[in-house]
């Protein structure tokens, strides 16, 4: 701003009333503008700030080592809802990983033609389905059919937010890998699967794991579709088909009820559950940032499919 | 392309490295989960919804479900409160939301060094994925008693009347969605004006214009279909969200009074579905589905035309 100033010399244009109310302007919207960023930077870090700060407070050793238990009892603490929230999201990415990966593979593989557009837009549109709605579809599914409400249940409602996502984000990630590289494994002779399994994926290997890693993020943040599916307890699940709470839903259910000690509870479980939620995207950040020494992997694409339910970033494959 | 700058590194090990499986098999394995499992996803999805909300369908028709009586002994069941609700919100969180992430981002474009750029567009991205339900708790604890004690007591006290009664209403719901939308508006935003061709901003500034008539009429002004873009899957985002929504909502089924007062208590689609679904059962547990179906078609639509716009872009742009 200061240097743009300086450069025109004010004499010349001291009658020049409308370039003087131009450069107000101009110097007004700076301050507009910057205003704005404060304004959204200030209740972003705010939830930042305010998280760790009651976290911290709330914090006790028994956290980790006692289960859930009367409000009015003071030595409770928060591991049936770690064991849930771990429980859940261990069954969704057995389901979710692979066969999000295999379904991304076919997408950039065989996924040509009219059809598979149709499929492609199946599919996006599952990316950005409302979570609840996967909640009570998987209620009517599962846990009406078996009888009762389960961890089980919460993780394959979770691979169902899971799947979408990482077949969208390693269909996109195997194509940043340039033709080139196909054709190279062609021209040793290698057959196309070969060229998948030895070249192509490897090289892609990264991107991919990032939108795995991503996509898990995303699932340990879910709250809706896990309050009709794994549902909420106080105690800690002994095997899969357990009903069981989650760290988000204990945020919700402990966030809502009057007793002190339960909201307490809720801000520590919001701090373990951001450490875990931010802790993942960055060290996916940092050790696949898109500067690092391996390309073709595009973390702010995948944050966007993610979290947003962006889609549609079709990019073209690099000849 | 990356190249340029950094030699790929290709002594990449993998567990997949070296396995040699019959191209043919790798087809057929690969096509029958890459086709049947999302064809699978999508017949359960649509096939559960309908199935379960066949039996409302069936009882209420169109019209049992226009209008804005809700009472489950009753055996009414209006859908209006909360298709308005939904609206609503989302609407309050785009008007919010949007002129702050332009114009932020403008800032950010403009104005901030670029040593700072990346890392801070880096900070927005992570923050996309801070989890909806601890939007949720700090709109309870800390969000709502700041309101209460200035926006909220300021309109009191300037209508002279205690207007705004309780902070769980849906301009507060509106606010919150509009803090969690912003750094994927952000996000996708900052990628459009990326595009923006710098000979344009050059041949403007060259013929005197100000940085902020530079930004205004390029940097905005050729990006307006991507702001547009932002604005359909923000939209997407806050028509279907739950957590953060219900927890500050207010949750009342009350259609507004008047329906321009949006400081009262409310109900979104999605939050009538998480607050009433535990003990729904019968006609009521139907019409949740029901309720689902119709969310279902609004977000689908609303992200269709903003993957349309996107993909047209794209592609234009290429």
């Amino acid at each position: 701003m200061a240097e743009r100033n300086q450069k025109i010399n004010p004499e010349f244009f001291q009658s020049d009333r409308n370039l003087r109310f131009r450069l107000f302007k101009d110097k007004l919207m700076f301050y507009v503008t910057g205003l704005c960023l404060l304004l959204i930077l200030v209740p972003i870090f705010g939830i930042l700030f305010e998280v760790f700060i009651n976290g911290i407070i709330g914090f006790t050793p028994d956290v980790f080592t006692k289960a859930g238990g009367s409000p009015l009892d003071p030595n409770t603490g928060l591991l049936h809802a770690m064991m849930g929230t771990f429980y859940v999201s261990v069954i969704a990415s057995f389901f979710g990983i692979p066969l999000g990966i295999i379904t991304g593979i076919y997408l950039e593989y065989y996924g040509k033609g009219f059809f598979s557009n149709i499929l492609r837009v199946g599919i996006d549109s599952m990316v950005a389905i409302p979570t609840i709605i996967t909640g009570i579809v998987v209620f009517a599914l599962i846990v009406l059919s078996m009888g009762s409400f389960s961890v089980l249940a919460g993780g394959i409602a979770l691979a169902f937010i899971m799947i979408p996502i990482i077949a969208k984000t390693t269909e996109e990630m195997i194509r940043l890998v340039p033709q080139l590289y196909d054709e190279a494994g062609y021209a040793l002779g290698l057959s196309e699967s070969q060229t998948a399994f030895s070249i192509v994926i490897p090289l892609a290997s990264r991107g991919i794991a990032s939108g795995v890693l991503l996509a898990f993020a995303r699932i340990i943040g879910e709250t809706a579709p896990l309050l009709f599916t794994a549902f909420f307890s106080q105690s800690v699940p002994n095997n899969i088909l357990d009903v069981s709470a989650t760290l988000t839903v204990l945020i919700y259910q402990y966030g809502i009820s009057p007793f002190e000690a339960w909201n307490r509870l809720a801000w520590v479980a919001a701090l373990l559950l951001m450490l875990m939620n931010l802790g993942v995207i960055f060290i996916t950040r940092v050790i696949f940032s898109e500067n690092g020494v391996r390309p073709w992997t595009r973390i702010a694409e995948i944050i966007k499919i993610a979290f947003g339910g962006v889609i549609g970033e079709e990019s073209a494959k690099e000849e | 392309m990356v190249f340029e700058d950094s030699e790929p590194d290709l002594k990449v090990t993998s567990p997949f490295a070296g396995v040699v499986i019959n191209d043919y098999i790798f087809k057929i394995g690969v096509s029958l989960i890459g086709v049947g499992l999302p064809l699978v996803m999508l017949y359960l999805y649509l096939n559960t919804l309908i199935n379960s909300s066949m039996n409302s369908i069936t009882t209420f028709g169109i019209g049992g479900i226009l209008n804005t009586d809700w009472s489950v002994i009753q055996g009414k069941f209006g859908l209006i409160t909360f298709i308005y609700g939904t609206l609503v919100t989302s609407a309050i969180a785009i008007l919010i939301a949007l002129p702050l992430s332009v114009l932020a981002s403008v800032f950010i474009y403009e104005f901030v060094p670029p040593e700072f750029k990346s890392s801070l567009r880096s900070i927005i991205d992570v923050l996309a994925g801070i989890p909806s339900v601890i939007y949720g708790l700090w709109g309870i604890f800390i969000l709502i008693p700041f309101l209460n004690s200035t926006l909220y007591r300021f309109i009191n006290s300037l209508s002279g009347s205690e207007a705004i009664t309780v902070g769980y209403n849906m301009f507060t719901a509106g606010l919150v969605l509009a803090i969690m939308i912003i750094p994927i508006l952000v996000n996708i935003i900052m990628e459009g004006f990326d595009t923006v061709p710098k000979t344009l901003r050059e041949a403007l500034t060259g013929l005197g214009a100000t940085r902020w008539e530079v930004s205004k009429t390029v940097t905005i002004g050729t990006t307006k279909a991507t702001i547009f873009t932002a604005v359909m899957l923000g939209l997407g985002r806050a028509l279907g969200e739950t957590m953060a929504v219900t927890m500050v909502i207010g949750n009342s089924n009350v259609f507004p009074n008047p329906f321009y007062n949006l400081f009262v208590p409310g109900q979104t689609i999605s939050s009538l579905i998480a607050n009433e679904f535990g003990e729904a059962s019968g006609l009521q547990y139907s019409i949740l589905f029901e309720a689902a179906l119709v969310l279902f078609v609004v977000t689908t639509f609303f992200n269709i035309i903003g993957i349309i716009v996107l993909r047209k872009l794209k592609g234009a742009t290429k």
